[in-house]
């Protein structure tokens, strides 16, 4: 299996300038990362709602690519949850952030995969655009000298202030 | 290949020469280029130190420094020994900065070349290369760009050739990893070849559906720097975290054990990465 990502630290603010840099990059939504019924549940935006029990884990999808986003049966439960290998969607893990500590988020997504052994690559349209997807993030955030992990403007302020950024471990 | 210009620049560069040198070192530099390229293909890039990999790689290197040294009139020996050498000590000096690490290899190449009877600079350009087309595939496309403007400059300016080219190709690297591609490209470990295997695939697949049935929600290939570790970054298979607070509640890795039941020696040099970066050390399944 293959796939890329860029990790970071961003605050509400620094997500909601990373969300607007990205719409310009085609028609798109934001998907639940589980379903009840096997179909895409789509977001009405990618900002984090306070006093609310989702997940902080989305998904990005091309609209013309809806209908081929693949859902994997869970044992036990009712719901099924987005299968990011299969499927042309980039999972965006948002920043948890709180008054002490701003937690690690990611954009990730998979280029090839096995299939019955076979090895699979992914469409070049949706990889071309996921690509665009995470470069897009490379060049509104900073990255950090020495390391892989990217930071926004906000929450390298908060850094420099003493704020925790949290790998999540 | 357009990266042969940025070989052209550098080669000549140090030596000046007419429209047939330059033509002749422009086919060298590429042939080298994309035989080093290929080199790190087959062998992951960047492979660990002791691993069959990392010893396919030192060789491969060794062959296309030879072949490029013939080509250039130099010695075979002193080609393969400067390629060798340069490979075996990627694992050490390749995880500094672009600069620092593409000069390291162009001075242990060019000392090694002196060592085994050659010139230095066609050392220097040995190790160079195999660092930019093997190592730091990153900033190929940048390579592209900079090189291709600094062979066209170099042809008009005369004295100012090395600086330029060399600029010109350090400025192109800086644009290719700046505008080449995410910073992280990852494929997943496997003995067998470096795009994963479907067994591990599979076993990833099977704890990423039993823990999100729990609740969690699952990250796979999770980037963990390991500073004070063996490689400066590790990645972990599968990580289960809580939806809300985003933290990670179990952590697996999955790999093949050797016959008494550990994991296999490259599995538990990552594990002791991993474990002396966050703390605590991933839960080792094995898939064999």
């Amino acid at each position: 299996m293959k796939s890329r990502q860029i990790n970071f630290f961003l605050t509400t603010a620094d997500q909601a300038d990373l969300i607007n840099s990205l719409d310009p990059l085609g028609e798109f939504v934001y998907v639940r990362n589980v379903s009840r019924d096997g179909t895409p549940e789509i977001l009405e935006s990618a900002s984090i709602a306070t006093a609310t029990n989702e997940s902080l884990q989305i998904y990005i999808a091309q609209l013309r690519e809806i209908k081929n986003i693949v859902f994997q049966r869970l044992p036990n439960v009712t719901f099924s949850s987005i299968d990011v290998v299969r499927s042309p969607v980039v999972q965006f893990v948002r920043c948890y952030q709180d008054e002490r500590c701003i937690r690690r988020g990611r954009l990730y997504f998979v280029t090839a995969y096995y299939d019955r052994r076979q090895q699979i690559e992914k469409d070049e349209v949706f990889l071309s655009w996921a690509r665009k997807i995470v470069a897009r993030a490379r060049r509104v955030l900073k990255k950090e000298d020495g390391s892989l992990i990217y930071y926004g403007k906000q929450a390298l302020h908060l850094k420099q202030a003493g704020i925790t950024m949290d790998l999540g471990f | 290949m357009a990266a042969a210009a940025a070989g052209a620049a550098i080669v000549i560069g140090p030596s000046g020469g007419n429209l047939g040198q330059i033509l002749k070192a422009a086919a060298i530099a590429g042939a080298t280029a994309f035989a080093f390229n290929e080199v790190g293909d087959l062998t992951t890039h960047n492979p660990s130190f002791g691993t069959p990999q990392y010893v396919e790689n030192v060789a491969g290197h060794a062959l296309v420094g030879c072949a490029s040294s013939a080509a250039s009139g130099g010695s075979c020996e002193s080609g393969a020994l400067s390629g060798a050498v340069t490979a075996a000590a990627g694992p050490f000096i390749n995880r500094q900065r672009y600069g620092a690490a593409l000069v390291e290899n162009a001075v242990l190449g060019g000392v090694t070349s002196v060592a085994g009877g050659g010139k230095f600079a066609n050392g220097a350009i040995t190790g160079a290369f195999g660092y930019m087309f093997n190592s730091a595939a990153s900033a190929f496309v940048g390579m592209r760009i900079g090189g291709a403007v600094a062979g066209v400059v170099f042809s008009e300016t005369g004295p100012l050739d090395v600086a330029l080219a060399w600029a010109g190709a350090t400025i192109g690297a800086i644009i290719g990893d700046w505008a080449g591609g995410p910073d992280i490209v990852y494929s997943a470990p496997n003995p067998n070849g470096r795009n994963g295997s479907p067994e591990h695939q599979a076993n990833v697949e099977d704890l990423e559906r039993d823990m999100q049935s729990r609740g969690l929600d699952t990250e796979r290939e999770v980037y963990v720097p390991t500073p004070d570790g063996e490689k400066s970054s590790r990645y972990i298979d599968i990580v289960g975290k809580d939806p809300l607070s985003q933290r990670v509640q179990e952590s697996y890795q999955v790999g093949l054990q050797t016959q008494a039941g550990n994991p296999i020696a490259r599995e538990m040099r990552a594990l002791d990465d991993i474990q002396k970066a966050i703390g605590s050390r991933p839960t080792f399944r094995p898939y064999n």
